[in-house]
């Protein structure tokens, strides 16, 4: 009774509308009779065969490459140092965490907003970088061999906090005992890190890679609002090619089959976490 | 200190220094910019610090009403949302944490694998079911949608803390004539109130953070939040950079005053809990 009305929610608001993308990827949006009309696999065939598609699966590779590689150092890093024994204090400690936090409660147009003054061309980084390297012009957001780490770097700023948390939880919860064992046998901080903690953390990285992933590989919004794909194509990603090429010139059927593709690529993700854990676990 | 080199605090602070600065210099930024006065705004070489003070920029925010009525359409959509989800949430958190139910295990996991399926994915479906339900461009289609993206995390996150609460409690209060639900909401929710204070700033968060569905399903100042107005704003030939400013701090500012009111309550929550 008290679980219903919840559930009948999602079922309607989620994972009914989530289910539709699978028929409809086998149909292409009639524009004339404004329905579906049932086309089999052509619309798959049409995606596999778009360079522009692979094109943008690479991009995206690479920037999720990059930001997965990035956020996991920065969240390793702030939580070893918010973990560490060499604080005076809790407050201390607690008011830097919070501050490191800040990032995190930013929306994604308010962190576009603030890089996209800071990268603007008479802006604070532009001025300082270019004179640093000798240059005219740095052009951040308008070089396309910069302008993916550009974003890059913001998206490590905006979405870092998360993963701290989640680093600096397990690290918390890390048995002190054998660290003082180890110690007193003479084991190196060195050792100790990549012979104590790393193996006690490998399914909590794991899960933060994992989550990491899904959430990159379909980012839209930030990149979107300061690059809209360009220069000329270098920060097109994936999701961007479903909204101008699905969304926008209406061929739903089109949308959807890109959809799918993602969700399978979703499912074996799932499916590979899954495995590695129980391999584990027995 | 025992094991601790003398060398070692000063660097250790120092790496924390450089941390902050990376870290909070961005939002520092933005804070002074919106102080500065718009002919300092091309000065070379550029400053932090405004040399003149001002507010001029937050009353120009204000004096006009389009960028006023942004904010208005997030107050509504993220309050609806949070409304929505914290009686949903509450209710099957409950109901998860007390009852036998067929297939709950599976029924779980399947709420855990929404909340981590792709939103992208979601794009086709809503957008061809606003224009079929006739709802797109309205409060209605963003409040539904971010309560299916914050809904699931919610429920988790109540059950386990109604999990924290043993059931002598509403049984006791129910033997004295009250009805379930109303042990539930005088006896049973003040004694999950900081997991209630955490699902409502995480709900009223994301909905007021959120930007993609609202850029693809809304197209009117009169329904557009205002994430979806200062996107509106990014680029090089538009406004001045100052007004900008104040316009993005005034939309964190809401979650910044939550923000710091969560942290103190989550710990007044967990030192009360302990105290028992």
């Amino acid at each position: 009774m008290f679980v219903l009305p919840a559930v009948v929610f999602l079922v309607c608001v989620v994972l009914y509308p989530l289910l539709q993308i699978f028929p409809w990827s086998l149909d292409t949006w009639s524009a004339e009779t404004h329905s579906f009309v049932f086309v089999g696999l052509q619309e798959f065939r049409r995606l596999l065969a778009e360079p522009e598609f692979w094109h943008s699966i690479k991009i995206t590779f690479f920037f999720t490459g990059l930001v997965v590689a990035g956020h996991l150092v920065i969240a390793w890093v702030l939580a070893e140092v918010l973990n560490s024994k060499l604080w005076p204090g809790h407050r201390l400690r607690n008011l830097v965490r919070s501050l490191l936090l800040l990032p995190w409660i930013f929306s994604v147009s308010a962190a576009a907003l603030i890089w996209g003054a800071l990268y603007h061309p008479i802006g604070y980084l532009s001025y300082y970088a270019s004179h640093l390297l000798g240059v005219s012009s740095v052009g951040f957001l308008s070089n396309p061999d910069l302008t993916l780490f550009s974003v890059v770097f913001v998206i490590l700023w905006k979405f870092y906090p998360l993963y701290m948390l989640m680093i600096l939880g397990g690290l918390e919860s890390l048995p002190e005992e054998v660290y003082e064992a180890a110690r007193v046998d003479g084991v190196s901080w060195r050792q100790s890190f990549f012979q104590i903690t790393i193996p006690l953390m490998r399914s909590l990285t794991l899960t933060v890679v994992l989550i990491d992933f899904i959430t990159t590989f379909i980012h839209f919004d930030l990149v979107w609002i300061m690059t809209k794909g360009g220069p000329v194509n270098s920060t097109y990603l994936v999701s961007f090619y479903l909204y101008e090429r699905g969304l926008q010139t209406s061929s739903f059927g089109y949308a959807s089959a890109i959809g799918v593709f993602v969700a399978l690529l979703f499912g074996i993700l799932m499916y590979a976490y899954i495995v590695a854990f129980y391999r584990r676990e027995a | 200190m025992r094991g601790v080199k003398s060398i070692e605090r000063p660097l250790f602070f120092l790496l924390v220094a450089v941390i902050l600065t990376l870290s909070v210099f961005p939002v520092v930024y933005a804070f002074f910019t919106s102080l500065k006065p718009g002919k300092e705004l091309f000065v070379l070489p550029p400053r932090i610090l405004p040399k003149e003070w001002t507010l001029e920029p937050y009353r120009y925010v204000f004096q006009h009403g389009e960028y006023l009525r942004y904010f208005l359409n997030s107050v509504v959509i993220a309050g609806g949302t949070t409304i929505v989800c914290l009686v949903l949430a509450s209710l099957a958190g409950y109901g998860f944490s007390r009852f036998w139910i067929p297939a709950k295990r599976a029924i779980l996991t399947i709420i855990l694998l929404l909340q981590m399926f792709p939103g992208v994915v979601l794009l086709t479906p809503y957008y061809r079911l606003a224009q079929d339900l006739h709802i797109y461009d309205t409060y209605l289609i963003l409040i539904l949608i971010d309560s299916g993206l914050v809904l699931p995390i919610s429920i988790w996150l109540l059950k386990n803390f109604f999990d924290t609460v043993p059931a002598s409690m509403e049984e006791s209060a129910m033997v004295d004539g009250s009805t379930r639900l109303q042990a539930l909401v005088y006896v049973v929710a003040p004694l999950v109130r900081p997991g209630l204070v955490a699902m409502t700033i995480m709900a009223f968060l994301t909905s007021w953070n959120e930007f993609m569905f609202a850029l693809i399903l809304t197209s009117s100042p009169n329904v557009s939040p205002v994430t979806y107005g200062l996107a509106q704003l990014f680029g090089p030939y538009n406004i001045q950079r100052n007004i900008v400013m104040a316009i993005t701090m005034l939309s964190v500012f809401p979650l910044i005053l939550i923000f710091v009111f969560l942290q103190r309550h989550l710990v007044r929550g967990i030192m009360g809990g302990s105290g028992k």
